[in-house]
């Protein structure tokens, strides 16, 4: 995927404000890019563009392969509370006129592959705990076939032990199936542990970009010097 | 200073009665920062509310005791606790949204325990609480005396929330979560904030918190609660390096840190 | 615990109240017209449970007639202003805009009326009788579904499950009706609960002021406003209409309430 010196914004005619300013990057195939900041900052916004929620007020968004899918923040308001998992995991197979037995059986190996068994295909978001309803998510997200996924804080809701779960699961899946992650957050040591190139924003652009290592090694640029004085990281 | 021994709460309007804490034990002597970590369920919350008198009707107290500064917690009556709470005892919480009055001032609210707790008139409550916006790094505090919540940043607002908790000069706050929904470089600056407070103020403080990462920056003991149970408890150096506990080797396991880099081979 | 007592209470109420209107629609003891001076003002016995009216006619039969019509009434107006009102407040809310912007100011415009007085005003256009009751109110009740159910759906339509169901490729249309609506059915069931209510009581007192329902149609309204001159003679006559008319407000009120919680 590539992005080509995007600006994008909210509002119409004079509310409009600008919130990206010449966001420019590529993501290659099986790689897991990285994006850090602080609120405020444009990341959602970005993501939100990619994905043509946000409409582009000049540059380009190109994706190579298939429409990218997206894994939420918040896993209570990401799954339609009202339907069951099933259901839910069925709903783009549907759209796609695939045959039910065939949608249950995809929607059952897709459970599968995120750790959870197909009781949960029953089941109401409502009943599910924070960890497994982003398992579900990410389920959601691959069931289509898509191999480029846009992660937005995907662990920042959960608790420790659970994130660390969520972590290693979206690690495995993207060997296993060779998927490219943009992985969003504001949590500096997750993003070195998940990622392999990290981009660094501030104000709507991407102030510093580079290999994880030489990122927090040496970074360059005075705002990644700060964001990584100020983070806590924890010693031994 | 502090002293709970065996506090035990239940949820008594489920059956059977469901335990949020159980038999949680914790000291505490004056001036210090002690820690209390834990999951989501793990109770760390509920001991907070139980120790300003503030649990829900359906949580009650069934065992232990809390003896404050000679003072049997436990034993007071509601107008009791409200000579603790605020001039005592005090809080502060997680979300700078909804955690301050919004149709209150600024100002009015940094003195609202002074108005409640001292003999002051306006005037000297006013230079009072100027005074401590000046002292928890608000720039200008006279200009924002008079301004509302929501004109203020996540940022400043827990410095109100700090002073405000600090106007009073408790001898003991209790800060659920005060960093989590906050920037890195406003959780450093915050924490600074706090600790130089400590300092200067001798306030003991409890801190709750679910990242090992804050409490290991801020405090000087630690309990590790597990729902509703404490699995460990000792100083914050010996508890990191050396865990006792299956849970608290899992908990430390799980922190992200620099050390560890998950991802083993690189795409592209 | 409480909202599901009176959910269960409000559930009987309103479905025993409702089987007496809809008994009421298709069968009646006596002829709910034939008058016997013989009986006039008899009070309750075996024959008449609910004893006669000033001009001899069985109470309970023109009660059941009555709550027949008011339930009609009722009914047909939640069609045209809940279903209208829920349609206009699914699309206003969720495609917002200028068209949205501008039906909520006609609505305001609307609201800002007392109903009854619209209604009154419809009425002296249309003329009095049930259906042209049914319409008036119908389109008096459709701004404050349309208002509920839009609010109800510009919080759901910004939530992540919506954009999930975008990237699922799902079209706008199925998103509105199959997602986002039956998520907010509680508070629409709520809303209907209490609006079943106020358009029974709008209709009686339409009644009551000759405007609503016409003779021969009876009606609880009419029925109350006939009797009320012999309410210390003849107090059953007066009594049981209104007694419906209670229990009914009761029962969808809880309903309404249980619901919503």
């Amino acid at each position: 995927m590539e992005v080509r010196r995007v600006c994008a914004g909210y509002g119409r005619g004079r509310k409009y404000r600008r919130i990206l300013t010449d966001v420019d990057f590529c993501l290659y195939k099986g790689e897991i890019l990285g994006l850090v900041g602080e609120s405020g900052c444009g990341k959602s916004t970005l993501s939100k563009t990619i994905l043509g929620f946000v409409p582009v007020e000049s540059g380009q968004v190109i994706h190579h392969t298939s429409r990218p899918q997206m894994v939420f923040q918040d896993p209570f308001s990401s799954l339609n509370p009202g339907k069951k998992v099933g259901w839910i995991l069925e709903e783009p197979l549907r759209m796609q006129k695939i045959p039910a037995a065939a949608r249950r059986e995809k929607a059952e190996a897709m459970l599968a592959k995120v750790g959870l068994d197909k009781s949960f295909l029953n089941r109401r978001p409502g009943d599910l705990s924070g960890g497994q309803r982003q398992r579900v998510s990410i389920a959601i997200s691959l069931i289509q076939g898509s191999r480029l996924i846009l992660a937005d804080e995907p662990v920042s809701a959960l608790d420790v032990t659970i994130q660390r779960q969520i972590m290693e699961l979206m690690l495995a899946l993207q060997e296993e199936l060779g998927l490219s992650y943009l992985f969003i957050s504001h949590d500096l040591d997750v993003i070195y542990q998940m990622c392999d190139r990290v981009m660094v924003m501030q104000k709507g652009q991407v102030v510093e970009e580079g290999d994880v290592e030489r990122i927090f090694e040496e970074p360059r640029h005075p705002y990644t010097r700060s964001l990584l004085a100020a983070s806590l990281s924890y010693r031994l | 200073m502090l002293e709970i021994s065996g506090l035990t709460i239940e949820f008594q309007d489920v059956k059977p009665p469901l335990r949020a804490v159980e038999d949680f034990s914790l000291s505490m002597e004056p001036g210090e920062i002690v820690g209390v970590v834990g999951e989501s369920g793990s109770g760390k919350t509920m001991t907070a509310l139980a120790l300003l008198g503030l649990l829900k009707r359906h949580a009650k107290i069934t065992a232990g005791t809390m003896v404050f500064k000679g003072k049997d917690l436990l034993s007071l009556t509601p107008r009791q606790w409200q000579d603790v709470r605020g001039k005592e005892i005090s809080m502060i919480f997680q979300e700078p949204m909804t955690s301050l009055n919004p149709v209150l001032t600024i100002g009015r609210q940094m003195e609202e325990s002074l108005r409640l707790h001292t003999n002051l008139d306006g005037k000297s409550r006013k230079a009072r609480a100027l005074a401590m916006m000046e002292q928890v790094g608000l720039s200008q505090p006279e200009k924002l005396y008079g301004c509302y919540p929501h004109q203020l940043s996540g940022g400043m607002r827990q410095r109100v929330m700090i002073g405000a908790a600090l106007v009073g000069n408790p001898s003991l706050m209790v800060a659920d979560e005060p960093t989590t929904a906050l920037d890195v470089t406003i959780q450093a600056q915050i924490l600074d904030l706090l600790k130089e407070m400590n300092r200067e103020y001798k306030t003991a403080i409890l801190f709750i918190s679910h990242d090992l990462r804050v409490i290991q920056s801020i405090c000087s003991r630690v309990a590790v609660m597990k729902q509703g149970q404490t699995v460990e408890a000792g100083l914050v150096a010996d508890v990191l390096s050396a865990p006792k506990a299956e849970y608290t080797k899992k908990l430390l396991a799980a922190i992200p840190h620099r050390g560890n880099r998950l991802r083993k081979k690189r795409g592209r | 615990m409480v909202e599901k007592r009176n959910m269960i209470v409000g559930g009987i109420l309103a479905a025993a109240v409702t089987v007496f209107m809809l008994v009421g629609l298709f069968y009646t003891p006596y002829d709910p017209e034939a008058m016997d001076l013989s009986m006039k003002f008899a009070p309750a016995s075996l024959a008449h449970p609910f004893g006669c009216d000033q001009f001899g006619r069985d109470v309970l039969s023109r009660a059941l007639q009555g709550s027949g019509v008011t339930f009609l009434v009722a009914a047909g107006t939640l069609c045209i202003g809940g279903g209208l009102g829920t349609l206009l407040g699914l699309f206003t809310g969720y495609f917002g805009g200028w068209p949205d912007e501008m039906i909520m100011r006609f609505n305001d415009l609307i609201v800002a009326f007392p109903s009854i007085l619209l209604a009154l005003i419809f009425i002296s256009l249309l003329g009095p009788g049930k259906y042209n009751v049914i319409l008036a109110l119908g389109i008096v009740f459709i701004p404050s579904f349309a208002r509920i159910v839009r609010s109800q759906v510009i919080v759901h339509k910004d939530m992540d499950y919506v954009k999930s169901a975008r990237l699922m490729g799902v079209g706008h249309l199925r998103i509105l009706f199959v997602h986002i609506l039956p998520n907010i059915r509680r508070t629409l069931f709520s809303a209907l609960a209490i609006g079943f209510n106020n358009a029974a009581l709008s209709e009686a007192g339409m009644s009551y002021l000759g405007i609503g329902v016409q003779p021969p149609d009876a009606s609880i309204g009419r029925m109350m406003s006939e009797t009320q001159a012999y309410m210390f003679t003849a107090p059953w006559s007066v009594l049981f209409p209104g007694l419906a008319m209670i229990l009914m407000v009761l029962g969808f009120g809880l309903l309404s309430d249980g619901w919503s919680a």
